[in-house]
């Protein structure tokens, strides 16, 4: 089943990819770069004439132009539309190719001759992340661009048709050619530009139903024909409307925006009602609407044929379970099928995100964990009490909270409520410990290191350290996105987000309910034990001075190994021991608290999280030895699981030892606990759902479970043809083992993954 | 005043245990075995008292424990350990000074209060299905210990599995039977002499035990390691098949494919006998068996 559409999707977007810098099929690279040329040319001869046109403006007649010249790609075998063929298939969203990138090809080059302090900043930040230099932090280009998701909630209530009302009504209220009225007319041609795509898919289909002489795809032909017309302007009434309201403004909007809208939406709580009342009313059965699911994720995962390209992983994922706004319990038929589906079409993308928690119905832990018993890695649980909770400490009111998703990998975002920039930057938080103790000619913005006679001053100075660093990495990110704002404007997006019709004011503006920014904290467990270490060895012990561990560590403990030994025996985080856990708990909320007190440029706070990408590798490569016993370069420890340098009994100790910490502080932050399952038969869907269950009552945060036998891996690892489906998650993202690096498979096969 | 049994030795607490009784369940191992079966995967679990094991893959030499050990029974010399284990008394102080954990001890004095604290942590993991299990060694070869602590466990409402040979006194598995909700009862040979041969005991009164159990009322699983060459044969399948018809109360069957994760164990033990290698059972094989058992016994039969 599928192989028709797999094929028909595959051949597209192989043409689609991109090889040196162009896209692979001749036919296709000129059809696109003609139709870049029309919207470029239009927009360029507006920007001449109009040059002090407010760039929300400009991004919604860029819109508008898009939707004038993109031609439709409609797929005989497929009942959805979605395909505006404007940018290369291995994009999700970001990508220069794209004409929705026309606003900061303009616009940046102009912000930088106009203010040089972004192109030192810039500068700075790439001293920071070069690893021959500092390997200390790496941010985006001021401006998280991806881990986006629609307000979806909102577009299944009003439909387009709704946001329009709202702009139309909320302009009347603000002066005209104030930049409130100009937003508001922005986000109301955006959305007419989004209309206008569907209409033209709606009219490609009936075209191509004049000439269509097979039954099953005129069939499909026919349901876009009048759907198009439907959605995304109207609220979806059908199951099958609800899917297209999902794919259609995911993929244009993406297009549009050239933003990576990561999340496409909480699906069971957004269709598990229409797919009811279809089911009542006979508008469906169960093996349509699979095959309608099975098809709908078929797109996402093809796009970007993960088992050859360059980069492993996408950052496509769909939330699953949790709870509605109310707090009800979402699980339902969608539920199931998605997973089931998923599994049975042995999908990478897109990843299925599952909030969890101690009440989480059984039937739906059962229906995962069949899965992922199974072997099929794609999966991360989310607690929702974790999450919610912290997003309250943050301030956000409870009924928002209940509505966050989570993407690319499982960074938090609350949907329909804003942007919480999934990733303003990532910081090696070991690192600032190493250039504390050991300076680097460029790490002068770090205050020196003073004599301390007790732990409680060493500790009191580091995290000053700290505090200067996260203060000179936020000021700096304000500083420049003050200028860069104006090229992030996203007018569609910013409708679908409560608050920003309301002010007036796009989201990159501040527009919007909440304007968080999220950094991930890489390396926790390193430094919570490095502390220890030190305070252990050197203060209460007092086997030698913080002047000798200093020397000993620039020795990278040669000569010592008595000493290593000693430090590597001590308590460490995550071996649920108490001292160990109560300091490493300490340390999270000194940590964090001094990063949601930063403001970023939208006059949100920052959410600090704890989770890995791949950053926990590469930060490793520069980080010389740390005081836990870790040598030069050995790797650090990721998200919030325990370092590596001490073996781990089983499976439940850093469980039990997550009760210990509080990562609510962490504000509504995900942290991520690698949990390795055994693959044994006796691990039953029933003792999974137990597992997971109790895992809520420790309050673990979020859990990324692996089910793969280590034989497995090795074997995969010399004999990649055998094993060419072997799925493994690693770093928040699922990807075909054999397509790793052998770097990155060396270090799954020998993490720690706390096997039983 | 503490009382003797509210003390013993365990060798290991194993958490997230899935093959030791319903459920997720957290597996005490108490130390010391009357019986020397051939295939024992836990040689560690022979003697009541402490031991040390040594890893030599991961001994560097240092001498840390010939300084260290006050009976001498570590020396090197020509960059070689040699450890004479005759004068050892497990104390364990070479292990305290080992760097790189070569040395490492095996079993040690636990209270029944700090074992049942220690598993009342994985409380969580109980509650769908799972609690305690005693296995050894043989758990009742302390009995007063095993008795404390399924007391105890049964006083914090957790389920309770005792995995015995069977082999003690029977006055023994009637005082601890109120504080059991089911026996993991091994069932290894079929025939005295071939017991005897085996395990070093005969099997009259593990048998005679197993039917007293069984008339007083209690669940009981039967497990059978499976051994190639020992017991994967017609005749202790038809044992199998005929002591699960005279028992009431069985619940399930279960068969212990052998590994010989032993063989390494008793290196690391100084151990010379039933040193040799055993080939594991072909799964096919044994599932067919299975298949046979439950036909035969109605007794769902599975493979660990």
């Amino acid at each position: 089943m599928y192989e028709i559409q797999r094929a028909d999707l595959a051949a597209y977007y192989q043409k689609m990819t991109l090889s040196d810098g162009r896209l692979a099929d001749e036919a296709c690279n000129q059809a696109f770069w003609s139709m870049r040329e029309a919207v470029c040319q239009e927009m360029e001869a507006l920007y001449r004439e109009e040059p002090e046109t407010p760039s929300v403006l400009l991004k919604s007649r860029l819109h508008t132009l898009m939707a004038k010249h993109f031609e439709p790609i409609i797929f005989a075998e497929n009942p959805f539309f979605f395909e505006m063929g404007m940018r290369e298939s291995t994009s999700w969203g970001l990508g220069d190719l794209c004409p929705g990138h026309w606003l900061r090809e303009k616009l940046e080059p102009h912000i930088h001759r106009e203010h040089p302090i972004c192109a030192e900043i810039e500068q700075q930040m790439e001293a920071f992340f070069d690893l021959s230099q500092l390997g200390l932090c790496q941010a985006s280009n001021s401006f998280d661009g991806d881990h986006h998701t629609l307000g979806y909630t909102t577009l299944f209530a009003i439909g387009i048709n709704g946001l329009i009302q709202q702009a139309q009504n909320r302009r009347e209220a603000f002066l005209p050619g104030s930049p409130q009225y100009q937003f508001c007319q922005a986000a109301e041609e955006s959305c007419r530009a989004m209309i206008a795509i569907a209409e033209k898919f709606a009219q490609k289909a009936k075209k191509m139903l004049q000439e269509e002489p097979c039954a099953s795809r005129r069939r499909h032909l026919e349901r876009i024909a009048e759907t198009a017309g439907r959605i995304p302007a109207n609220p979806p009434q059908t199951f099958y409307e609800g899917l297209c309201m999902l794919l259609f403004t995911r993929e244009a909007s993406a297009t549009l925006e050239n933003i990576g809208v990561s999340q496409l939406g909480h699906v069971d709580r957004l269709l598990g009602g229409l797919y009811e009342a279809d089911l009542q009313a006979g508008r469906i059965t169960e093996e349509e609407a699979r095959e309608l699911i099975g098809i709908w994720m078929l797109h996402t995962d093809i796009k970007f044929d993960l088992a050859h390209a360059s980069w492993p992983e996408t950052s496509t994922c769909i939330q699953l379970g949790g709870c509605d706004a109310d707090g009800n319990p979402v699980y339902n038929a969608v539920t199931r099928m998605f997973i089931e589906e998923h599994h049975r079409l042995g999908l990478v993308n897109p990843k299925l995100n599952c909030r969890y928690c101690a009440d989480s119905p059984d039937e739906y832990l059962k229906v995962a964990g069949r899965a992922i018993l199974a072997g099929h890695n794609n999966f991360v649980l989310i607690n929702d009490e974790i999450i919610i909770s912290g997003l309250i400490k943050s301030g956000v009111e409870e009924k928002d909270a209940r509505c966050y998703v989570s993407g690319g990998c499982q960074e938090t975002m609350i949907e329909g409520f804003g942007h919480t920039e999934g990733v303003a930057f990532y910081a090696s938080v070991p690192r600032v410990l190493d250039l504390f103790l050991r300076p680097h000619p460029q790490s002068a913005f770090l205050p020196a290191l003073s004599p301390a006679d007790s732990f409680e001053a060493f500790y009191e100075q580091f995290l000053a350290a700290l505090n200067a660093f996260f203060r000179v990495m936020t000021d700096q990110r304000t500083i420049r996105q003050q200028f860069h704002k104006e090229w992030t404007v996203a007018p569609f997006f910013s409708a679908t987000q409560r608050g920003c019709i309301e002010n007036g004011m796009d989201y990159s503006h501040g527009g919007a309910k909440y304007n968080f920014s999220t950094v991930s904290l890489i390396g926790y467990g390193t430094v919570a034990d490095s502390l220890y270490a030190i305070k252990s060895l050197v203060y209460d012990q007092k086997k030698l001075s913080l002047e000798e561990m200093i020397q000993v560590l620039a020795n990278n403990w040669e000569g010592c190994e008595a000493l290593r030994q000693e430090a590597i025996s001590l308590p460490k985080y995550g071996h649920n021991h108490a001292q160990a856990d109560a300091f490493a708990d300490r340390f999270l909320r000194d940590l964090t608290d001094m990063i949601r007190v930063r403001k970023n440029e939208r006059g949100g706070s920052y959410i600090p999280s704890l989770f890995v990408y791949y950053h926990f590798e590469t930060f490793s490569r520069c980080l010389r030895a740390t005081p836990d016993g870790r040598r030069d370069f050995d790797l650090i420890s990721a998200g919030s699981a325990p370092s590596q340098l001490k073996m781990i009994k089983d499976v439940t100790v850093p469980v039990k030892s997550m009760q210990h910490i509080d990562f609510t502080a962490c504000g509504g932050g995900s942290s991520v606990l690698d949990v390795k399952l055994p693959v044994s038969k006796q691990v039953t869907p029933d003792i999974f759902a137990a597992f997971i269950r109790a895992c809520a009552k420790y309050r673990c945060p979020t859990l990324q479970p692996n089910v793969v036998s280590q034989e497995e891996l090795l074997d995969a690892k010399l004999h990649p043809d055998k094993h060419q489906n072997l799925i493994v998650r690693i770093c928040g993202l699922s990807a075909y083992f054999v397509a790793l690096t052998p770097q990155v498979q060396d270090e799954i096969i020998q993490r720690n993954l706390y096997a039983m | 005043m503490q009382n003797s049994h509210d003390f013993g030795t365990i060798f290991d607490i194993q958490h997230f245990s899935v093959s030791d009784g319903p459920g997720i369940r957290t597996t005490v191992f108490l130390k010391g075995c009357p019986l020397r079966c051939q295939w024992c995967h836990n040689p560690e679990s022979y003697l009541p008292s402490s031991q040390v094991m040594f890893y030599a893959e991961k001994c560097k030499v240092c001498g840390a424990c010939e300084e260290a050990c006050p009976a001498g029974c570590h020396s090197i010399s020509g960059g070689v350990h040699r450890f004479n284990r005759d004068a050892c008394t497990g104390c364990s102080q070479c292990v305290q000074r080992c760097p790189t954990g070569a040395l490492q001890q095996a079993g040690r004095t636990m209270s029944v209060d700090d074992v049942i604290a220690e598993v009342m942590e994985d409380t969580f993991f109980y509650e769908h299905s799972g609690g305690l299990t005693l296995s050894g060694g043989e758990p009742m070869f302390q009995p007063g210990f095993a008795i404390s602590l399924a007391k105890a466990a049964k006083g914090n409402g957790l389920h309770v599995c005792l995995e015995t040979s069977g082999f003690c006194k029977s006055e023994y598995l009637q005082q601890i039977f109120p504080y059991v909700d089911l026996f993991l009862y091994d069932y290894k040979l079929t025939g005295s002499e071939k017991h005897k041969a085996y395990t070093g005991v005969s099997q009259e009164l593990i048998l005679q035990n197993l039917l007293l159990l069984d008339a007083m009322g209690g669940q009981i699983v039967l497990r059978c390691p499976m051994i190639p060459g020992r017991n994967i044969d017609d005749e202790h399948i038809g044992g199998i098949c005929r002591i699960a018809g005279q028992l009431n109360h069985l619940t399930a069957i279960h068969l212990e494919p052998y590994h010989n994760i032993g063989v390494s164990k008793r290196e690391r033990l100084g151990i010379s006998e039933n040193s040799q290698m055993i080939e594991p059972p072909d799964r096919q094989v044994l599932q067919s068996i299975a298949e046979a058992i439950q036909t035969e016994t109605g007794i769902n039969t599975i493979i660990l």
